[in-house]
């Protein structure tokens, strides 16, 4: 039915399309260049940079877009749909806002290779594999809330690597929160737009499987990347 | 609610476990060949280094800022190699003295150690680090202070703020004769002579 020929290509092909990825993390993933400057620098309250640095962020943070790809693979009612990202934002929001406010710092090595668990979880859980492999399901509303959770994390390094003014950070990091949502909600609309119209196509049985092996890869990868920082570049 | 969430159709126990390890291989592979040189500089299998793939973790992104108008103060230019002296000065007990002395035009510029070779109490040591022009019977002339201090050692950098004679008067206030050993480099000429015979 798979021919594993075709699922390792395709697999191959995400491996290339992953490692295009990590190429520009320095510049596109944490925030870098003159919008780190910008926040090292800002004092006081400022919605709209916020608002725009926490969208772009999004926008361009590709773990939190395999993971939202992930979520929303084989999702088909559109209430599903909202009922998953929100409980994605619910437990991002939540980890965001209490780490950069109550001054909560987590390694953001440790902290981003759980979110390259969160994409290798999704992708294990699209195949069926814990039905197939453990004879049971782990909740997977439960599992989205609370990797939202570790991704809440993921932005809080971010935003508190670059040592934000205590001047108005409390309005600063929720236009930031806001900011992602409106990122996540852009991002999500043409990743959905995408998979309605795979879906509807005939070579979306074929290729399910392959691409969610594809982000099985990249989950390791990233996985693996954010663990060999942790162990190879201490204290950065 | 029925398969929501995942594929219709799973793999086989087989597959899946076959696909976990193909994808940790492969991304394993990757990570150790490709990511972990450019990344973070670590190229176990040598990998990077063959492929000139190390290259890109030598890469830094650079803006150029424009130098102050002259910038004189960040960079200075000479005709001439700069020069370097080492100098003990001999200084005899009770209050014995002596200036060392340099000739400098204004802008020139020097770095300088000095220290007290062997001193039981820094705080029996004088010194006044200063400049004047050069002297004209009749005239009156100029002199400034660039540092005046009890202790036994110094370090800095200097440029001349104009053209004369510029030094260290050294006071030994011990009890003892005791050696000052003054380092310099820079752009300047020494005064000849300046250091008694023994």
């Amino acid at each position: 039915m798979f021919t594993a020929r075709r699922n390792w290509g395709l697999a191959l092909f995400a491996l290339f399309a992953a490692l295009c990825a990590i190429a520009p993390d320095v510049a596109a993933h944490g925030i870098a260049g003159k919008d780190a400057d910008f926040v090292a620098n800002a004092e006081g309250i400022h919605i709209f940079p916020y608002l725009y640095l926490g969208a772009k962020h999004m926008v361009t943070g590709y773990d939190h877009l395999l993971f939202l790809l992930g979520v929303i693979f084989f999702l088909y009612r559109l209430s599903h749909v909202a009922l998953y990202v929100t409980l994605f934002s619910i437990g991002h929001s939540l980890t965001l806002l209490f780490g950069v406010i109550g001054g909560v710092y987590v390694d953001s090595y440790l902290v981003d290779a759980i979110i390259g668990l969160s994409v290798v979880y999704k992708a294990f859980d699209n195949l069926g594999g814990f039905k197939t492999v453990f004879g049971f399901e782990p909740n997977t509303k439960m599992a989205v809330l609370a990797f939202g959770l570790a991704h809440g994390f993921g932005l809080a390094t971010k935003v508190q690597a670059l040592d934000p003014s205590q001047n108005g950070l409390m309005t600063n990091i929720i236009s930031f929160n806001v900011g992602v949502e409106i990122g996540q909600l852009l991002a999500l609309s043409l990743i959905l737009s995408f998979m309605l119209w795979w879906r509807s196509t005939s070579g979306f049985a074929r290729y399910a499987v392959a691409t969610n092996i594809a982000i099985l890869v990249a989950g390791f990868l990233l996985t693996e990347y954010q663990l060999a920082g942790y162990f190879l570049q201490p204290g950065i | 609610m029925d398969n929501e969430g995942q594929t219709a159709q799973p793999p086989s126990k087989r597959s899946i476990a076959k696909m976990l390890t193909g994808s940790l291989t492969v991304a394993t592979l990757a990570l150790v060949l490709f990511v972990l040189p450019v990344e973070y500089q670590y190229d176990p299998t040598g990998f990077g280094r063959l492929t000139g793939l190390d290259q890109l973790a030598a890469a830094t992104e650079w803006t150029e800022l424009d130098m102050p108008e002259g910038g004189v103060d960040i960079a200075r230019f000479y005709d001439q190699p700069f020069r370097t002296d080492t100098i003990d000065i001999p200084l005899a007990a009770e209050d014995g003295d002596l200036e060392y002395k340099l000739q400098m035009r204004q802008g020139d510029s020097i770095v300088y150690s000095w220290r007290v070779l062997e001193i039981d109490n820094p705080e029996w040591f004088w010194s006044e680090f200063h400049g004047h022009t050069e002297p004209t019977p009749g005239a009156v002339g100029e002199v400034m202070f660039y540092r005046r201090e009890t202790g036994s050692t110094d370090n800095g950098s200097f440029v001349a703020p104009f053209e004369g004679i510029h030094g260290w008067y050294l006071q030994n206030q011990t009890e003892y004769p005791v050696v000052v050993r003054l380092e310099i480099a820079g752009f300047y000429e020494v005064i000849p002579d300046q250091i008694p015979a023994e």
